[in-house]
């Protein structure tokens, strides 16, 4: 016998389904029949849309809540409860922990004198005075402390004595090294008045949230304060959580606050070797300057400078003095 | 000459005539009717919506077989056909006639052929069952003829292991 023939036969035997068709003539005539859009989108295909669609959403859904609240402006309610970083940096007196010599970073109480801890990714904090530090806030003896701030309006590079910022990067040392990515958004109101008798009132309210050694800190202040006629102050400082108070809460506002450089200046805010204090520059409605100093080392004591009706440059030399007495300047605005 | 030959009215003609051969084909290579009823229907379907020009009869020919080729080809290597249990695969594909007198013979020869792999059964069948010489398989297949004669000749070794006294055409 013949494969071939053999195989021929075998095959001949074999054949398709009687109604193969009538089936094609029946999916041919349903082709026909279907809208561009089926045409264009077959049933298997929607299918698989759709459910790429719903894999999405579902993804979406899930992942949304997650990059808002990443960005999401941190409200004292929702808030209060968060930990601060560290539990012992809450104590008084406390300086900040992990810093660059704090090889172990373990978030353990540094209450010695040593270099000033400070975060290792928030190393950036650029010294205004290029001369020797001088942590005794005896100014006088501080020679390289100068700054020329925003009322220095000729700020036309004419001698001085003094640096000439310009106003847009005023007390933002090294702004454009500064990224502009992860900026926590920062709840700011402010109210300034100034009563006929010169008193001004000066209310500053702001919610803060930071990053700060890993993790999240939120803090809530709120300061109030009358200046009277004589630059004598009276003056309320509230915070909560308390750990604004202690040497965590303040850099790591700081340089939250540093990061901002797009909205106006009206605060700056300084870290020094062994404390940290916070220095708003408000403006009244009669375009003063009014300074409220608060170093939470000190109890949350007060400086300021009244403004000066008759010069541009009201009370530098306090100004300056703050600059000089803490050698590292971060800056900032609140819009 | 060109011919537009996939008109409605040209259809159903070239489903009696081709409808068999493509069958047959696909079901050389995919060892199962009802998979070769299917993937037959879907290559009819192709064939009508793609709207082909060809030159003659032998063009159209040879697209349908380049076609059945292919489109067995995807389904062999689909992901479900590879899973599949080899249970669902028939055993035998039958004589078909059981009048026939050398029925046993067929079923025989047809089971070797089935149990070759499916390179040396689309190289067995478009040889001996379509009469195609292996130049004109080597251009319907894009292989070299070469490769042709080379799956004949493996093929033919092969069978030959399993169909004692049975006689090959050589090539």
């Amino acid at each position: 016998m013949k494969f071939s023939q053999l195989y021929s036969e075998a095959m001949r035997d074999q054949s398709h389904r009687p109604d193969l068709y009538i089936e094609v003539t029946r999916r041919l005539r349903e082709r026909e029949n279907l809208t561009p859009w089926q045409r264009f989108l077959p049933y298997s295909k929607r299918v698989a849309v759709g459910a790429v669609c719903l894999i999405v959403l579902i993804v979406g859904a899930v992942a949304l809540p997650n990059l808002l609240q990443t960005s999401d402006l941190a409200s004292p309610e929702s808030e209060a409860t968060d930990e601060a970083v560290d539990d012992t940096a809450s104590a008084a007196g406390a300086v900040i922990v992990g810093s660059a010599n704090d090889t172990a970073n373990d978030g353990s109480a540094d209450t010695t004198n040593e270099e000033p801890d400070v975060p290792k990714g928030k190393m950036a904090f650029t010294p205004i005075d290029t001369g020797s530090a001088n942590i005794n806030g005896d100014i006088a003896e501080d020679e390289g402390a100068s700054f020329n701030y925003v009322d220095d309006e000729a700020n036309s590079g004419e001698t001085d004595g003094t640096t000439d910022i310009p106003k847009s990067r005023m007390f933002v040392p090294r702004g454009d090294d500064i990224a502009e990515t992860d900026i926590p958004d920062i709840d700011y109101e402010y109210n300034g008045e100034v009563a006929a008798d010169n008193i001004a009132e000066v209310t500053l309210s702001a919610y803060l949230t930071a990053y700060y050694g890993g993790a999240k800190v939120t803090t809530t202040f709120l300061s109030y304060a009358e200046f009277g006629a004589n630059g004598e102050a009276m003056w309320q400082f509230y915070s909560y959580p308390n750990d604004f108070q202690s040497s965590v809460v303040a850099p790591a506002v700081a340089d939250v606050l540093a990061q901002n450089r797009d909205v106006e200046v009206n605060s700056a805010l300084f870290t020094t070797r062994d404390t940290s204090c916070l220095l708003f520059q408000l403006e009244d409605e009669n375009m003063n300057n009014v300074y409220l100093f608060i170093n939470d080392r000190d109890a949350l004591s007060l400086s300021h400078t009244n403004p000066s009706s008759d010069s541009d440059t009201a009370d530098s030399t306090e100004f300056s003095l703050a600059v000089g007495t803490f050698a590292k300047l971060k800056s900032i605005v609140l819009s | 000459m060109s011919l537009s030959l996939n008109s409605a009215e040209d259809f159903p003609g070239v489903f009696e005539r081709y409808s068999q051969m493509v069958y047959r084909l696909v079901l050389a290579r995919v060892r199962n009717p009802a998979d070769a009823d299917d993937i037959t229907q879907d290559l009819f379907l192709k064939y009508v919506s793609h709207k082909k020009i060809y030159n003659d009869e032998e063009h159209r020919k040879a697209w349908l077989i380049r076609a059945a080729v292919n489109t067995s080809k995807t389904f062999v290597t689909s992901a479900w056909n590879r899973h599949r249990s080899a249970d669902e695969l028939p055993d035998t594909l039958g004589a078909g006639n059981p009048d026939i007198e050398n029925a046993e013979a067929k079923s025989t020869v047809l089971d070797a052929v089935m149990s070759l792999p499916v390179k040396y059964r689309t190289a067995i069948h478009l040889f001996y069952y379509e009469d195609m010489q292996t130049n004109q398989i080597a251009a319907v297949l894009g292989v070299p003829e070469n490769t042709v004669k080379s799956h004949l000749r493996r093929a033919r070794s092969l069978l030959q292991t399993k169909l004692k006294g049975v006689d090959f055409d050589e090539v």
